[in-house]
């Protein structure tokens, strides 16, 4: 086999077969939950405290866009999933064919099915009922285009979609306690694929660089951390670029980006004398192939430069007056930190994928 | 549990010919080059004129923990109870490759049909047959267990498959004691001074370092 290196005493074992699709879910598998906790934090934590129209208008905007990011994210992460195998549409039987519950591709996949209910009950109730016909926010982008299937479609004249998803939304509608208890169901699921994205790859005890000290935390804070960033920059994108509910999650991020932050570098330390794959790993990341993609793409503007960015804006909000004079720059600066975040999320999940290396068998 | 098969490897008698993977190739019928149900890998060590070559003939180590199997989310992976086999039954497998990282020694590989293959001990012909085959011991007592392609071939007689049991009387008592200790059920004998000494003990040595 032609990607087997074999070297001086050590015989080098080929990697697997997982490549971008893999990449791609993983990180959207994290995103989509991240998104989803920050839709129902916004919900039932910032909601019922926001004063004033432009506040209340920018949590809901998160609540909406976290639950469409969550949604669009799970459903784009599934065909990633999906068109990676090898017998995709076996796959599709999933409740009759997995049957080792001992796999986590198997408890993350009843996760991910768990899951996905709740995330698009959520962007359902969000965006329909009639209290959002005639709302206005640019998260109300699929009620247009529903309206506008309406408009294309040659339909009765008395036959709505949206006034019929209208119609279902508010006969569904639980009660505020009923809500509550499916919010915190649903979070349990979310923070299930979350996890379960990082347990996937720690149950492969070959591959020093997926540690099941490290990697399980760098997952649990960085599928947050990209969920925040994905529903805020969609706030931002609205408008609420200067609202409390952003200076508020974008805190909440940073707080993430830091533990993940030391956390990697903990990572980092225990490779670069954890034996022979696990500093081929540390190699390939810090100074191999994938030094762009890790070194530079994760750590730097991944992490360091968007905590900095925060930092300064953070600062520059509470001491002085600027963020009055100054507004669009710092709308640019939120929504440039949040950029940098998911573009790091990525590349994290593609480095951790494409520096990982066997341990080699030795021969003496 | 019936009595476990496996291999045995005389890294001594091994001359890096390569009989036994193309002899796994047509009888398995793998497409060329692309995948290995049997490898012959070359490690070296030193620099000339200290320099030696050991020459390691690589499978399915049937391993008694399977890490594979664990995986596996569909069990198209199994480790047979009646002879301790691990099979891939193909009409099961989605094609995940999750097994692939799982497996230490890289055996499972995607065929073109993007489904996982790998050594099955010579159950039975062909990718994915043999996962519901009799037991080789049965086979064995009614006289017909097919020999192992990579056996028959051996130029060196580097080779063997059988009983577990069977191929310990065989092999150096080193060599006994070393799989007693890594049950890979693959028994590695050699004498060299530098030679294969047991590939499991070593990994885990990489990574207690
Ligand atoms: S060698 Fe690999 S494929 Fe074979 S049983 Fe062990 S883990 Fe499974
Ligand atoms: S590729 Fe097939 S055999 Fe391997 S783990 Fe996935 S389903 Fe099982």
């Amino acid at each position: 086999m032609s990607d087997i290196a074999t070297g001086s005493d050590l015989l080098w074992i080929a990697r697997g077969h997982w490549e971008i699709f893999i990449a791609t879910y993983l990180f959207l598998g994290g995103l989509s939950g991240g998104a989803y906790l920050t839709s129902v934090v916004s919900s039932e934590l910032f909601r019922p405290r926001a004063q004033g129209p432009d506040e209340i208008f920018a949590c809901e905007e998160t609540s909406r866009w976290g639950a469409i990011v969550g949604l669009l994210a799970i459903a784009v992460g599934g065909v990633a999933l999906l068109s990676h195998l090898g017998a995709p549409l076996r796959a599709l039987t999933f409740p009759i064919l997995f049957t080792n519950f001992g796999s986590w591709l198997v408890i993350g996949t009843w996760f991910i099915v768990l899951f996905a209910l709740f995330v698009t009950i959520e962007a359902f109730w969000l965006l329909f009922g009639e209290e959002h016909a005639g709302s206005e926010g640019l998260s109300y982008v699929p009620r247009w285009i529903v309206a506008w299937i309406d408009d294309v479609l040659p339909l009765p004249e008395d036959w709505s979609i949206v006034a019929a998803l209208d119609w279902l939304a508010d006969r569904l509608r639980p009660t505020e306690r009923a809500r509550r208890v499916v919010h915190a169901v649903g979070s349990v699921a979310a923070v299930g694929v979350i996890v379960y994205t990082a347990l996937l790859l720690t149950d492969v005890s070959v591959v020093p660089l997926w540690d099941r000290q490290y990697l399980p935390i760098v997952f649990l804070m960085s599928g947050p951390s990209t969920g925040i960033s994905a529903a805020l920059l969609g706030t931002v994108a609205s408008g609420g670029g200067l609202s409390r509910t952003n200076h508020l999650f974008c805190l909440a991020d940073d707080a993430l980006i830091a533990v993940e932050t030391v956390t990697l570098v903990g990572l980092l330390v225990a490779l670069s004398s954890g034996g022979p794959a696990a500093e081929q790993s540390y190699e390939l990341l810090m100074s191999g192939a994938y030094f762009p993609h890790f070194a530079v793409g994760v750590l730097a503007l991944g992490l360091v430069v968007p905590f900095g960015l925060s930092m300064t804006m953070t600062g520059l909000v509470r001491f002085t007056d600027v963020e009055h004079r100054w507004g669009s720059a710092f709308t640019g600066g939120f929504a440039l930190k949040y950029v940098l975040v998911l573009a790091g999320g990525f590349l994290l999940r593609y480095a951790l994928l494409f520096g990982a290396v066997k341990q080699p068998l030795g021969v003496p | 549990m019936g009595e476990q098969w496996g291999f045995y490897f005389d890294a001594d008698s091994c001359m890096g010919c390569n009989a036994c993977a193309i002899a796994c190739k047509n009888r398995h019928d793998t497409d060329a080059g692309h995948v290995d149900w049997r490898r012959v890998e070359t490690v070296s060590e030193g620099e000339f004129p200290d320099y030696e070559e050991t020459n390691i003939s690589l499978s399915c180590m049937h391993c008694e923990d399977a890490p594979c199997e664990e995986v596996c989310p569909t069990g198209a992976i199994e480790k047979r109870e009646s002879d301790g086999i691990v099979t891939i039954d193909q009409d099961k497998c989605i094609g995940c490759g999750y097994c692939g990282w799982a497996c230490p020694y890289g055996a499972p590989q995607y065929g073109d049909d993007g489904l996982m293959q790998k050594c099955n001990l010579c159950l039975d012909k062909g990718p994915g047959s043999g996962a519901d085959a009799p037991s080789k011991n049965e086979q064995q007592a009614n006289g017909e267990a097919l020999e192992p392609a990579c056996v028959d071939e051996c130029v060196g007689d580097a080779l063997d498959a059988g009983p577990v049991g069977e191929l310990l009387d065989k092999a150096s008592q080193e060599a006994a004691e070393r799989f007693e200790q890594n049950r890979t059920n693959v028994i590695i004998d050699s004498t060299g001074e530098n030679s294969v000494t047991g590939m499991q003990g070593i990994r885990q040595a990489t990574e207690d370092s």
